[in-house]
């Protein structure tokens, strides 16, 4: 493969890409991107599939160089791993592993220099079932921000621990609804924009089939009865079968419990609705629908052995009253059984407008409910229902 | 031949010089009239980039407009930039990792060799693999002590390390001093 390309680069009769202003000061370029700087054509017309190098050999000597370095480790590397993989099933049992590990990293390690891959990567025309790609995607989502913004909503509205103890996503999850854009957790919808079930754009970064379960919880519905707030299951979605190579929007299979569209309540502050791709053991044959009003999700992940792989990040829990400090007394740590390592997880926060009367007729039949803080009676109101003179 | 890159404005006269003899020179507050090393070095590393006129220092450095032009020259693409800077990072690791190889398999060989020495004689080994307290005194060195007088001559002999260099020793430089050699010099007594 090293020698096509060799050939391929010195066949090509292509003259030197155009020594364009990828530095341009702060004032004239706004967005001022590496990758966008560095495709061959910038804006409106799709960049072709086939990767050109940017410099035509010869322009710049440094640059030679570093490719004639990366891509002669790239041939010894991957020498290595064919010795490697011929050897790997010689070796005894407990080898195995040790060897299995060095081979994926090596997998990875060999390629990940190839400016071609990078440049593959960077339009997402990576190909996921090879090791590279997945690792370079993975990397993107972890490094960049979008994991890093999804946790810090998470928390920050503390729908953790008020959804669930712990969450540790390894499955990319993007929500759209309508057509429109990604949402960003924790923005704010429109109840009318949500009426309609949206579409999930999943990211797995594992080859073998995992399933998944799909759950949509609002955990901020009043209850006047214990004043304070419920759960609400508005949709569940057993069985999900993922892959890297899952197309997306990911093809959702029939559901326990079918898609109620978000009706926040009049009169209650901002309702977090939370989505969660649970990680399951396996495929779980019979799960009973569970009713949706009062729904435990925590229940509900312990019932079915949803917590996907230990959560090595979680903080063992200590029980009330034992104090980090204390000599006297068991230091106890809880687990409390529904602490999710795996999986993917989002959330939107939603407020009454208008239209939430009539998506409620639509989805329950029955006229919606307006919730408000009781009356409270004025202790000092005499008989005639007049304050009395404070001064005489 | 005439370099694209670099302007040529007309130069206006220094009004204060950068080179300076300062035998002749009135004398100055504040500075030394001997030793300009330090600004010597000083200028070599940072340059002085003035443009426009000379003013004084500033904290955020002198603006250069002509440093996007540059860049652009030198670093044409962003995506050969980072295919250098990732060269040069596995350049260096090979280096790396090629010492560390080497230093393990030293390592190796002379844990083996003391493996065996172990086997043929205790005494030996205990020999090879003396390494003396660097807080305590010998004993040889407290039987010395014994004898010395003044606290200054026993606050020398606590000062040694044994198995370090002596804290006496010069140091090699690419030059000689300016002092010469110093053939009195003597320990403190």
């Amino acid at each position: 493969m090293h020698a096509a390309r060799r050939a391929a680069s010195a066949l090509c009769s292509r003259g030197p890409a155009v020594l364009r202003r990828v530095y341009t000061t702060p004032s004239s370029a706004p967005s001022a991107d590496p990758s966008a700087a560095s495709t061959s054509s910038d804006s409106s017309p799709p960049s072709p599939p086939t990767y050109t190098p940017p410099l035509s050999p010869g322009q710049l000597e440094i640059y030679d160089l570093s490719l004639s370095l990366l891509l002669s480790d790239k041939a010894r590397k991957l020498d290595q791993l064919s010795s490697l993989r011929a050897e790997l099933p010689t070796l005894p049992a407990d080898a195995q592993a040790l060897a299995q590990k060095k081979l994926s990293k090596l997998e990875v390690d060999a390629e990940i220099n190839d400016p071609e891959v990078r440049w593959r990567h960077k339009r997402g025309l990576g190909d996921l079932s090879l090791p590279v790609y997945r690792y370079l995607r993975e990397a993107q989502w972890r490094k960049e921000g979008a994991l890093d913004l999804l946790m810090e909503r998470l928390w920050q509205m503390h729908v953790l621990p008020d959804v669930l103890p712990w969450v540790d996503p390894t499955v990319e999850m993007r929500v759209r609804f309508q057509g429109g854009e990604d949402v960003e957790p924790g923005g704010y919808l429109t109840p009318e924009h949500t009426e309609k079930e949206p579409e999930i754009y999943t990211t797995a970064f594992h080859m073998e089939e995992r399933y998944y379960t799909l759950v949509m919880v609002d955990p901020d519905v009043p209850s006047p009865a214990t004043s304070s707030y419920t759960t609400f299951l508005h949709w569940l979605i057993p069985n999900i079968p993922l892959t890297c190579l899952s197309p997306s929007p990911l093809p959702l299979p029939p559901a326990l419990q079918p898609y109620i569209p978000p009706h926040p309540q009049a009169g209650t502050p901002y309702h977090r609705y939370t989505l969660l791709l649970l990680p399951q053991r396996g495929l779980i044959s019979r799960m009973k629908a569970p009713l949706r009003r009062g729904f435990s999700l925590r229940d509900f992940v312990r019932t079915y052995d949803l917590t996907g792989g230990p959560v090595q990040g979680a903080p063992p829990r200590a029980l009330v009253g034992a104090h980090k400090g204390a000599k006297k007394g068991p230091k106890v740590k809880v687990n409390t059984g529904a602490e999710v390592g795996g999986g993917g997880a989002h959330m939107f926060r939603e407020v009454w407008d208008e239209s939430v009367p009539g998506i409620h007729e639509r989805a329950f039949g029955t006229p919606e409910l307006r919730y408000g803080k009781p009356k409270t009676v004025d202790p000092y109101l005499d008989e005639e229902g007049v304050r009395p003179r404070r001064y005489y | 031949m005439f370099n694209a890159y670099l302007r040529v404005r007309p130069q206006r006269l220094p009004t204060v010089p950068l080179l300076s003899r300062s035998y002749a020179s009135p004398k100055q507050r504040g500075r030394e009239p001997g030793d300009q090393r330090v600004e010597i070095m000083k200028r070599a590393l940072y340059p002085p980039t003035t443009e426009g006129g000379r003013r004084g220092p500033s904290p955020t450095g002198v603006h250069r407009s002509d440093v996007y032009t540059v860049l652009n020259a030198v670093i044409p693409s962003a995506e050969a930039h980072e295919t250098i800077t990732r060269a040069w990072m596995l350049h260096r690791r090979q280096v790396r990792e090629a010492r560390e190889e080497d230093m393990r398999r030293k390592f190796e060989c002379m844990k083996q060799a003391l493996d065996e020495l172990k086997k043929v004689d205790e005494k030996l080994y205990r020999i090879a693999t003396y390494k003396p307290s660097l807080r305590k005194l010998s004993y040889a060195e407290r039987e010395a002590m014994k004898d010395v007088k003044g606290v200054n001559a026993r606050r020398a002999i606590e000062a040694k390390n044994e198995g370090l260099f002596p804290r006496e020793l010069r140091i090699p430089t690419d030059t000689p001093s300016r002092q010469g050699w110093n053939h009195d010099w003597k320990a403190m007594d």
